[in-house]
């Protein structure tokens, strides 16, 4: 292990020098010798820390930029124990480490975690300061805020490493086909727009290249399924259709599915094939065709399993004293979704209640039991479901990071090095996506977590029939109309329902398309257009004006896309990106890689963020009276020498920057320009609630900004005549502040402007 | 470190996921928990019964008989388990292959199996019980046969018997195969049975189709292997196709009737995959020396 650390070092190196050619020479590569090679490591929590266990203690050997842990503790700490309890010789210490963090997260906590740990030889405290996530409930998942909040957070870590065509990086498409889940499980309209990009992303996705891939085909036609059942969107229904024939070609004469195609591989793998089963059950519940006969086969091969024991790997007798890898838990979400097989659900389901000591084991055990298990076990009854979840809460939260995301543990196969990264097999998304659907389970929003028969699939009365036509004509009007006949009818709830989600998710992603074309996004713009464009039709005119602003910001869109291409590069070098290599490379990634957002708007006036700008200033004005104002004062032939010289940026009180102690403030300032054309410029206004800011270019008003905005400057697009304000040569720029509430006051202002 | 793991692994078997440790149940409060809901509770129960030693076999027996077949199961289960020292409960798991419950008649298999030569007048029934009409039943009747007897007839009767059953899947026809490979030289016998399997490839032949026509060529019946894989190159099966393609090869001198075919084949573009697997078995069929 430590002769692999600079080999992937050098690899990384050697990628950036690829990708970058002039930055990445020369650098020095600093690294902490703590850093454990991928894998084995158990994750602490959301305290950010990262260790192993060692009997009743914990090393320390990772600590994650900013988290909780950053500062408190080192690698090399030996953990012995939290909130004021030694973890006892004997004990599993990440047991009491996760019940000290449930503990401290609550509010009478206030997010006060104690750690006692050895560091040089010493004894010491460290106290950790989590953020207070409130407790759970005695029946959580199901009506906990503290559930609720974790799902809330685990979906916004995910469209936060959601690439702007939908993907998430890994393996064989299973971060994309989990997140989507997540997302949609979320019943978000923030996040339908994620979901649906990640569905647009798969079902463009073709399996027949890598041959009959039976993973991919099986999540795929899974999540497409689920999103189609939840959203009505049939612009999915084509490669549903495709995935369809696959699985049925792709299908053992047994009933089950291999990795791959029946003529290749070793055979039957069960479980791709309950997934795989589990697809075709939701493909037909879309009114997609499967092939019934084939179906039914799987049915029966699963079925014979039920209350003899676990379903084995492939084609055999049941296996006994093991836990199946989560697979009798998909056994009971796929009979659940049947109906009609209550007995082959409870015999089932109660097999994978009853095995709650025993969750993390197995070759894939660490991650599809952890994530399928309480979908099953919540069917075995309320007390076995209780003593199942209660048992494993403890894993649940260390399996939570410091931002939001959620990940899998090392497993004892794992840790004997027989398949040592293999816990973090497909990255976090994957296990975000996964682990989340856990604490969506009270939402039943997805017909695998319980919701019923979608209003989208098969045949309805034909009031409900002539409402789903509506729906998809998107003639919210007559829909509500015709919907206002149907109140208390489940089907008629899920179509309102529906359609609100996609009403707001569309307003909502139009802004965002907006926001990102004038912050220079544009390639993120592009392809969430592209989704819009997929869902309403490109003539849809609620897209016109977004579509016209991308046409004359296009040039961008190949240039922001870069980053991502290179991102991606990067990752695929790096194995976790939440692991060292991949902070490494994030970190280089920002400082010598193509920029994230293009470089669209280029300064015109700096502001004084980073470097004071000297500016001309006049104060005056006490109380309520507005103040006199010079002549002319703003028009660049007046004479403002007898004027203060003040760097910026203003504001009350003393600091960098100058005093402004009056209620009004005048600031004139000179730039010149030796090329001025640009075809559109904004304003980087910083001012404070209660003030008016009125700015001049060239002798013009060109906006009038109230208030300021949260969290710094704020951007404010001029019209499009201002850039023919600008002349070559000297420029004037000038600004009349008015503190009117008489509160705090501040005042700073630069300007950008896009090159043709 | 590999201490450290040693030390991590020993905290997470022991202590995150060990299982509890059997208490001290008498023995007919276990016979009753064979019955459990719980596949791995019935288990549990069956090999706490075992520790207790050959002098719960009469209970067992017994419990052979009970109305419940999850007793019942769990009765072969913990006999199995006991391995030899239930020699006693030969004849009754005998009766037990007669079971209407397959999951028993599965049972009772795999315990006679344990219980090894001493179950040797199991030998027949098993190969009868080959004949069963649940997969699992005469894989595990498929497994036992070799630890009951080491007699060459009985075996090759019953590897014949699992194979001839329409719809045998791999889970079978592996057992049956590691026989007719053992006796390879005596498969005379066997012949009907190996033609039927080429005759079905299925998929429970995706990796013994070249080793059946081998054995078939190595008891004088390379002409009947030739033709059938012959018929086999126009599979629909993409994988059925290529395989027998390879099998061809293998044979050596012995599939040169097959050649004009393979040419044919090695000239097509339809099919990749089969075109080089063709283009290989003609270079085998022609060299000097059969190729391997």
């Amino acid at each position: 292990m430590a002769r692999r650390r600079p080999v992937r070092t050098a690899l990384l190196w050697m990628a950036a020098a690829l990708l970058f050619p002039a930055a990445a020479r020369g650098r020095a590569v600093t690294w902490s010798p703590h850093a454990v090679s991928k894998g084995r490591q158990v994750n602490l929590g959301p305290t950010g820390a990262r260790g192993w266990v060692e009997g009743h203690r914990i090393h320390i050997v990772d600590i994650a930029p900013g988290s909780p842990a950053d500062g408190v503790l080192q690698p090399g700490d030996v953990l012995l124990g939290a909130n004021g309890a030694e973890f006892a010789e004997g004990q599993d210490p990440r047991v009491a480490l996760g019940n000290a963090i449930t503990e401290s997260e609550t509010a009478a906590k206030a997010g006060k975690l104690t750690l006692l740990l050895e560091r040089d030889g010493e004894e010491k405290t460290g106290t950790l300061g989590l953020r207070v996530m409130g407790s759970y409930s005695t029946t959580w998942p199901f009506g906990c805020a503290k559930s609720a909040k974790i799902l809330t957070e685990a979906c916004a870590r995910l469209a936060a490493e959601q690439y702007p065509d939908g993907h998430m990086q890994g393996e064989l498409g299973m971060p994309t086909m989990y997140s989507g889940l997540l997302f949609l499980a979320s019943n978000d309209a923030r996040y339908l727009d994620n979901a649906r990009r990640a569905a647009y992303w798969l079902s463009e996705q073709s399996y027949a290249k890598v041959g009959l891939n039976n993973w991919p085909a099986g999540y795929c036609g899974l999540f497409l399924a689920e999103y189609y059942l939840a959203t009505g969107d049939r612009t999915v229904l084509p490669q549903l259709e495709k995935v369809s024939k696959l699985l049925t070609l792709g299908m053992m004469r047994c009933g089950s599915w291999g990795h791959s195609s029946p003529w290749d591989g070793y055979g039957a793998v069960n479980q791709v094939g309950l997934t795989c089963l589990m697809a075709l059950i939701l493909t037909k519940e879309c009114g997609v065709a499967v092939d019934e006969a084939a179906m039914q086969r799987s049915v029966t091969f699963f079925e014979k399993f039920a209350g003899k024991g676990w379903i084995p790997y492939g084609d055999h007798s049941p296996w006994r004293g093991d836990s199946g890898n989560g697979k009798n838990a998909l056994g009971a979400v796929v009979f659940q979704l049947l109906g009609g097989h209550p007995d082959t659900v409870g015999e089932f389901s109660r097999s994978v209640a009853a095995s709650y000591p025993y969750r993390e084991e197995g070759h894939t055990g660490c991650y599809f039991s952890i994530f399928w298990g309480p979908l099953a076990a919540v069917h075995a009854g309320e007390k076995s479901f209780r003593t199942f979840l209660d048992h494993q809460r403890w894993y649940y939260d260390l399996a939570r990071t410091h931002d939001g995301g959620l990940i899998c543990q090392p497993n004892a196969e794992n840790l004997s090095g027989r398949t040592p990264g293999h816990y973090t097999w497909c990255g976090i998304e994957f296990t975000t996506g996964g682990i989340g659907l856990v604490y969506a389970m009270p939402l039943k929003s997805l017909r695998i977590l319980g919701a019923g028969s979608s209003v989208f699939g098969g045949k309805l009365p034909a009031p409900l029939e002539k409402a789903r036509t509506l729906f998809e004509q998107r003639k919210w009007k007559e829909l509500d109309a015709s919907l206002a006949g149907l109140v208390g009818d489940r089907h008629a709830n899920q179509l309102a329902e529906a359609a609100k989600r996609q009403k707001r998710s569309v307003e909502l992603t139009l802004r965002a398309v907006e926001n990102h074309i004038r912050e220079g996004d544009v390639y993120r713009a592009s392809e969430l257009l592209k989704s819009l464009e997929r869902l309403l039709g490109k003539d849809c005119p609620e897209l016109a004006d977004v579509q016209k602003l991308l046409a004359a910001n296009d040039r961008w869109v190949e240039e922001g896309r870069k980053y991502y291409e290179a991102w991606s590069t990067l990752r695929d070098y790096t194995w976790q990106y939440w692991h060292f290599y991949g902070q490494q490379a994030k970190d280089m990634l920002e400082r010598d890689g193509p920029p994230r957002v293009p470089a669209m708007w280029t300064t015109i006036a700096e502001i004084s963020e980073k470097t004071p700008q000297t500016w001309k200033a006049l104060q005056l004005g006490k109380g309520d009276t507005p103040p006199t104002l010079p002549k002319d004062w703003f028009t660049p032939g007046f004479d403002d020498s007898a004027w203060a010289n003040a760097p910026g940026p203003m504001h009350a009180g003393k600091g960098k920057g100058t005093e402004w102690t009056t209620r009004d403030i005048l600031l004139r300032r000179t730039f010149a320009l030796a090329e001025p054309s640009y075809t559109a410029l904004r304003l980087k206004l910083r001012s404070e609630k209660g003030q008016v800011a009125r700015v001049y270019l060239n002798g013009t008003l060109v906006a009038e900004a109230h208030d300021g905005a949260r969290g710094g400057y704020a951007s404010i697009p001029l019209d499009g005549e201002a850039a023919r304000l600008l002349k070559s040569g000297r420029n004037t720029l000038a600004v009349h502040c008015a503190n009117t509430a008489g509160q705090r006051q501040g005042l700073d202002l630069g300007m950008e402007g896009v090159k043709p | 470190m590999r201490v450290l793991v040693a030390a991590a692994l020993a905290a997470m078997t022991t202590l995150g996921c060990a299982r509890a440790a059997a208490p001290d149940k008498s023995v007919s409060q276990l016979v009753k928990e064979l019955g459990a809901e719980i596949p791995d509770q019935r288990l549990d129960a069956a090999k706490a019964l075992a520790k207790k030693g050959p002098e719960v076999a009469p209970a067992l027996i017994k419990a052979l008989k009970d109305k419940d077949w999850r007793v019942r199961r769990g009765a072969t289960d913990a006999l199995a388990a006991l391995k030899e020292q239930a020699k006693d409960a030969v004849p009754a798991l005998i009766e037990a292959l007669k079971d209407k419950e397959p999951w028993v008649r599965d049972g009772a298999a795999t315990a006679l199996g344990r219980i090894g030569p001493d179950a040797e007048p199991a030998a027949r029934p098993l190969v009868e019980l080959l004949k069963d009409k649940d997969e699992w039943v005469r894989e595990s009747a498929m497994t036992a046969l070799p630890q009951v007897t080491k007699d060459k007839d009985i075996l090759l009767q019953g590897a014949i018997n699992a194979v001839m059953v329409p719809d045998t899947g791999w889970s079978v026809r592996r057992h049956a195969m590691g026989v007719f490979g053992r006796y390879a030289k005596d498969c005379k016998p066997a012949v009907p049975a190996l033609v039927y399997m080429l005759e079905h490839p299925g998929e429970g032949m995706w990796m013994s189709i070249d080793r059946v026509a081998e054995i078939l060529a190595g008891v004088g019946e390379a002409e009947k292997a030739v033709s059938l894989l012959t018929g086999l190159l126009k599979s629909d099966d993409q994988g059925t196709r290529h395989r027998a393609a390879t099998a061809l090869g293998k044979l050596g001198k012995d599939a040169a009737a097959a050649l004009p075919v393979l040419k044919t084949l090695a000239a097509q573009n339809d099919d990749e995959r089969l075109r080089k697997a063709a283009a290989a078995a003609v270079e085998q069929i022609e060299a000097k020396k059969p190729g391997k």
